[in-house]
Parts: structure tokens; sequence; C-alpha cells
């Protein structure tokens, strides 16, 4: 049954993949995936191609996929372990989302992050005190480490 | 050497390029390809594919690149331009809540007027659910809890509040387009009107009265004669809709002879669903339509599955479930509940 779901997912995400991510099989584990998230162009990420780790539950769709950003960003809602904070990833997962419409969400996390439900309390405090000085912050490490 | 394929290049700012090459060359030459079509030298390239950047050392089947694919197209940083060119946001990341709530329901109605709608179906009690595929009737007990939900008055309270859509109920109904525009609109947003709309109490007893109307009958039966109740539900002498509706004093007379003011309610409810019981005044209609306007199309008898559960069986074939016999049994033992129809799929 997942596996199904998951092959099915990876043939789409081959033909058709979203502009901005792309994923796939590490190897030949399908429940572990590899996938790629270039910053959205209107954010201090542009210009950088951020890596993820993505784990499947043998229980797939039913259960989120785990996934944790694999490059080092800074985000209000991704702490330094790569963990992300968003709510579809955890109790409003649904079994008809997919990995592509999941990336987009982080994608769209990237350009709009949510401060007021922070997984790092100190960017989102900066985040909100001094937009200037987390964009700038946001725009070096997207330098340091994904470029 | 075996024969070329096709690879579409994504590009940052929408644009796209096309290059074939044979699977057994190297990703340099690729490189090479995609830097004739775009404007990226080969080495400030940086190929994605299958979430992980392409080396110029690998063959192009090493990856397991098939024939027509897409791959990623990003500057690197000796390049920076191009990639961090502002461009337009991306149509993608602004279609994602619409993409999101597209698994949750979404609803014509969010279309139609603002993102203030969007999420009725989580609010909203869902009535198709409760309502059995074969057309049979919630327990009035269900249709009691749906009612006095305080949600239903609140939207309720919301969409009289909007005039975009009070105008299309005006259009879409005979009797109203015949009356004064103005004077409609403001009866509808009369605080008494609203009051009666959002109240739980007054849409029971209209509920009884419809009842006790039964049938097909098409005129208003008389207030009281069908139950007790009627006579408790309001100050106005009849039925309080004639109250308001009679507020045109032309057409004081039509309204309370032949119009049925049930018309008007269905008529609101009929811009979510889809209205296909025309005439029978049912008061489980009425409330399905209401439930309609939450996404899911009241059922309707005698449409093939796959119209009846096109929504459905959509959201089934997204989980995996490809068997569209047992998918269309599943829907409907669980008379069109996606929940029900897996739990059932996944026991047998």
């Amino acid at each position: 049954m997942s596996l199904k779901r998951i092959n099915k997912e990876l043939s789409d995400l081959g033909r058709d993949p979203p502009s901005s991510c792309s994923a796939g099989p590490v190897g030949d584990d399908l429940y572990h995936w590899q996938a790629s998230i270039m910053g959205p162009p209107d954010s201090p990420y542009a210009g950088g191609v951020f890596f993820l780790s993505i784990h499947f539950p043998t229980d797939y769709p039913f259960k989120p996929p785990k996934i944790a950003f694999t490059t080092k960003i800074y985000h209000p809602n991704i702490n330094s372990n790569g963990n992300i904070c968003l709510d579809i990833l955890k109790d409003q997962w649904s079994p008809a989302l997919t990995i592509s419409k999941v990336l987009l969400s982080i994608c769209s996390l990237l350009t709009d992050a949510n401060p007021d439900d922070p997984l790092v309390p100190e960017i989102a405090h900066i985040y909100k005190q001094d937009r200037s000085k987390y964009e700038a912050t946001a725009k070096e490490w997207t330098k340091k480490y994904a470029v | 050497m075996s024969d070329p394929i096709t690879i579409n290049i994504k590009s940052s700012g929408d644009k796209k390029y096309e290059v074939s090459i044979s699977p057994s060359e190297l990703i340099s030459a690729l490189k090479q390809e995609v830097a004739k079509v775009s404007d990226v030298p080969a080495e400030t390239q940086r190929l994605i594919y299958s979430g992980r950047v392409l080396k110029d050392e690998q063959t192009v089947e090493s990856y397991n690149i098939q024939n027509g694919h897409t791959l990623h197209l990003v500057g690197s940083r000796k390049t920076a331009a191009p990639a961090a060119a502002p461009a337009a946001a991306t149509p993608e990341s602004n279609n994602i809540p619409s993409g999101i709530a597209a698994g949750q329901g979404l609803s014509p109605l969010n279309d139609l007027t603002s993102a203030r709608y969007a999420g009725y179906g989580a609010q909203m009690p869902d009535v198709s659910l409760l309502l059995d595929a074969s057309g049979g009737l919630p327990s009035e007990d269900q249709l009691e809890q749906l009612i006095s939900d305080p949600a239903f008055g609140s939207s309720m309270q919301m969409m009289l509040n909007n005039p975009q859509m009070l105008d299309m109920m005006i259009q879409q109904n005979p009797m109203m387009r015949g009356m004064d525009r103005e004077q409609v609109r403001s009866m509808m947003s009369s605080p008494f009107v609203q009051s009666m709309l959002s109240n739980p109490q007054m849409m029971r007893s209209m509920m009884s009265m419809q009842r006790g109307a039964g049938g097909p009958a098409s005129s208003f039966p008389m207030p009281g004669s069908a139950t007790g109740t009627t006579s408790t539900a309001g100050e106005a002498p009849a039925n309080p809709f004639s109250a308001f509706l009679g507020a045109n004093s032309d057409a004081a007379t039509g309204v309370g002879a032949g119009a049925n003011p049930f018309d008007l309610l269905r008529q609101m409810g009929g811009m979510g669903g889809n209205s296909t019981n025309a005439g029978a005044a049912n008061p489980y209609d009425l409330l399905q339509q209401f439930g309609g306007m939450g996404g899911a199309p009241a059922p309707v008898d005698d449409t093939p599955p796959e119209v009846r559960y096109e929504a459905q069986l959509r959201q089934l074939n997204d989980m995996g479930f490809f068997e569209f016999d047992s998918n269309v049994q599943a829907l409907r033992r669980s008379g069109g509940s996606v929940q029900g129809a897996i739990e059932h799929l996944l026991n047998n």
C-alpha cells in the first residue's frame, strides 16, 4: 500500500516537479528520500539550495513523513537540527497531501515565517523586532551554507 | 551508444528549456548542452534531480533520469545574478494555501467570495456525511445538532452581511428579482431577518412546519395547523417569513399565496451545492443545501457513482487506492465518507 503510493509520487515528481523543489530516493530504499528546495526569489534565502531528508513511515500516507533540513538555515521555525515546525507535518497531516505539496508548503514557510509559533524563539524575536537584521543573517547563512 | 533522451530543464523565474542527450553521456556534457540553450555557463550551473545535485563526473543514466523528466537549474555562487534576480513571486508558492485546502474541502463559494469563507468545511458540520448514500435521511437529532451549532448561525450571518452574496441570491430567485433590489437587500440585512436565519429556535420551528406540510406541497401551511411549536416561533402573526417578504407591500399577496418562502432559503443553499431537487419543499433538503456550502455536493440519487463520488474518488486515488469498483463500493457503504471508505478498504 504505502509503496504503491510512494512510487506514484516518485513518478509524478520525476515527470513534473514543482518549480522550486525536487525529491527522490537516496538509494534503493524507497522509504528514505532526499529533497532539495531552491530558496524562494522573494526571500533572504534566494539563490540557495537547501537539502532535506525525508523518511516515510510504513503506514504512509496515513501518518505524515518525517522531514528535516540537512542544510543549515536561519529561520524562526527551523532549528539547528533541521527540524521543521509545520502543522501539516504534525496534527494537520492529511493523507491527501503529497511530498510535493509539503515541500511547497515548506517553500512558503521560507517566504513567510510564522514567528508566533516559533521553534527557535531567539530568531523569532529578532524577526519581530528587527526584520532587517533577521534578513541580513538569513542571507549570510544562505551564502555560507547553501550557495 | 543509446538513443538520446529529452530532458526538461526548469530554471528560476519559470524559464524552461529542453535538451536532448544520450543517457550514457556525462553530466558535464549535459551542462554544455544546457549552457547552449540557457544563458548560464556550464561551470556555474547546478543541476538538481531527485533532490540531489548532479556531479560532473557521473553519467546521466547513473542518476536514472528518464526521457521527459525534469531537472532544476540553479546558478551557483559565481553568478549570483541570475538566481538572485527578483523575479515575480512564483505562482506555485502563491497557490499553496488553496492546494492544501483542496485536500480538506474546497468550496466553490471560496472563489465567489472572500478568504473569510475559506475553511467553512472545517467549521460547519458536514451534512453530507450524515446522509446515507441512498438518500436516506439523517435523524432529527443530527439535524438539531447542526442547526444549534453556533458556527452555523454565525456563518449564516456572515453570508447575509456580504453584499455580493445577497446580489447573487437576488439574481437566482425569480421572485426576488422582480422586486426592488435595494429593498430586498435592506430586508435581508435587517437585524430581524438575520436573527431569524441564524436562530436555531427559528430554524427548528421552520423545520417542523415543513414537516407538517409534508411532501411536495408547494404552498406554505397555515401556521399552527401543522404543529404547536409554530405559534411560539415569533411575534409575527403568521409565518415569520411572510413578515419580511411582505415588507414589499406590492408583492405581499403573491408571496402569501403561491410562493414558497423556503425557495429563498433553498436558493441560498443552492449556491454552494447543486440544487437538484426542484419543487419538493423538504426540510432536509434545506439543511442539506446549507451543508452543501461546506463543500461536499449534496448526494443526488440516480447519478452514476463516478459523478456522485467524484471528489471522494479522486481523494482515494490520491491516497493510492486505484480500484474503482472497490472504491465505489466502500464509499457506498460509508455513505460517501472518505474516512469510512478507507477503513473499509483497509479491512478487506
